[in-house]
């Protein structure tokens, strides 16, 4: 069956407005803005050295990310060491990725109604889905969310981070 | 910067453009704040990979920056200049070893979920959607780029015609012929799939 204009036409649509929501990764605005600050500074000349420089100063935030968590991580044991530390208050939302099919989409697209249910599964899991899996962590269970349809076959699953 | 100029958020692109000309390298982070969505959906609809389209809309504006006089805008708007380098600039990028197994630090997160969206309809749409994107990757070039430029970043024929380098005639077939093969690409999945659009 060949699918008609209309219904390219809609899903092109869905796609525009999905692209409307998309900006590029934070990245790339701080390594432009690196970029100005050495032109800025005529440290470098040409395009060439511009881009490299832009490219090599992501360095720059992971290390000091990486420094920060240290002083907290010393921080915090040289406070547990004398008195007893505080629990952050506050903890990050767990990320979460995209439901994966466990069946044919086509079979899902029959299905009339689903509900969600957390689930522990085993981390073996992520690697029968193709998912890198850390061998030293094999056998923790990795918290994560199924998409059941009403007669408890399972359709889709997602991995919490 | 002259006393009398215009703040970097009210100037025009040709203001900024001349200023970024002129030696005035701050006047890059307003043309990026305008023109790098533009210019990152485009390399991301060209390319199918988050990471290329990141360094490559990174690339195309550090080229800017040392080649601002180089635009013409009676050849057409901005936006389609910068994502004509983008495409160039993919095509580098795609002769290179791929660095899309590289995790990256922030990349772009899909959208997140509306609250309001059933995870089963979501699921559904995501998985439309993908094949819809992995199709036009897989368009030849000519017709990616007409399709793309017009459907998606709702360029004028004319903008895509100048930007493709080709007549508003050529354009126009392009892009029907573009959209005659994504039917086509897609037909065998619309039947299996076509009850998701009709929820």
């Amino acid at each position: 069956m060949i699918m008609d204009d209309n219904a390219l036409g809609r899903r092109l649509t869905a796609l525009k407005q999905e692209l409307a929501q998309l900006d590029a990764p934070a990245h790339v605005g701080r390594r432009l803005d690196a970029a100005i600050e050495a032109a800025r500074q005529g440290k470098l000349h040409g395009a060439q050295g511009m881009r490299r420089l832009a490219r090599e100063s992501w360095l720059a935030w992971p290390l000091a990310l990486a420094a920060a968590i240290g002083i907290i991580a010393w921080t915090l044991r040289t406070t547990r060491d004398g008195a007893p530390s505080e629990i952050p208050a506050a903890v990050p939302a767990p990320a979460a990725t995209q439901f994966i099919p466990l069946m044919p989409v086509a079979d899902i697209a029959q299905t009339r109604g689903a509900f969600v249910v957390s689930a522990p599964v085993s981390r073996t899991m992520l690697a029968e889905l193709g998912l890198p899996v850390s061998p030293a962590r094999a056998a923790e269970p990795i918290a994560s969310e199924l998409l059941v349809r009403a007669d408890g076959t399972v359709l889709a699953v997602r991995f919490l981070q | 910067m002259p006393p009398n100029a215009p703040a970097a958020e009210d100037a025009s692109d040709a203001d900024l453009l001349r200023r970024l000309g002129g030696g005035d390298p701050a006047a890059l982070r307003p043309l990026y704040q305008r023109h790098g969505r533009p210019v990152y959906r485009f390399a991301l609809l060209w390319s199918g990979s988050p990471a290329t389209a990141a360094d490559v809309t990174q690339d195309v504006f550090v080229h800017l920056l040392t080649h601002a006089v180089d635009f013409d805008p009676a050849r057409g708007g901005l936006s389609a200049y910068l994502c004509g380098i983008a495409r160039n600039f993919v095509r580098r990028v795609h002769a290179l070893p791929s660095y899309d197994a590289l995790p990256d630090d922030d990349a772009a997160e899909p959208p997140a979920a509306a609250e309001t969206e059933a995870p089963l309809e979501r699921l559904l749409r995501d998985r439309e959607l993908e094949r819809l994107r992995g199709a036009i990757t897989r368009l030849p070039p000519p017709y990616r780029e007409a399709l793309i430029l017009i459907e998606l970043q709702e360029c004028s024929y004319a903008e895509a015609a100048v930007q493709c380098g080709c007549a508003l005639g050529t354009i126009r077939s392009r892009l029907s012929r573009a959209r005659a093969l994504l039917t086509e690409m897609l037909g065998g999945e619309s039947e299996n799939l076509s009850a998701v659009g009709q929820r």
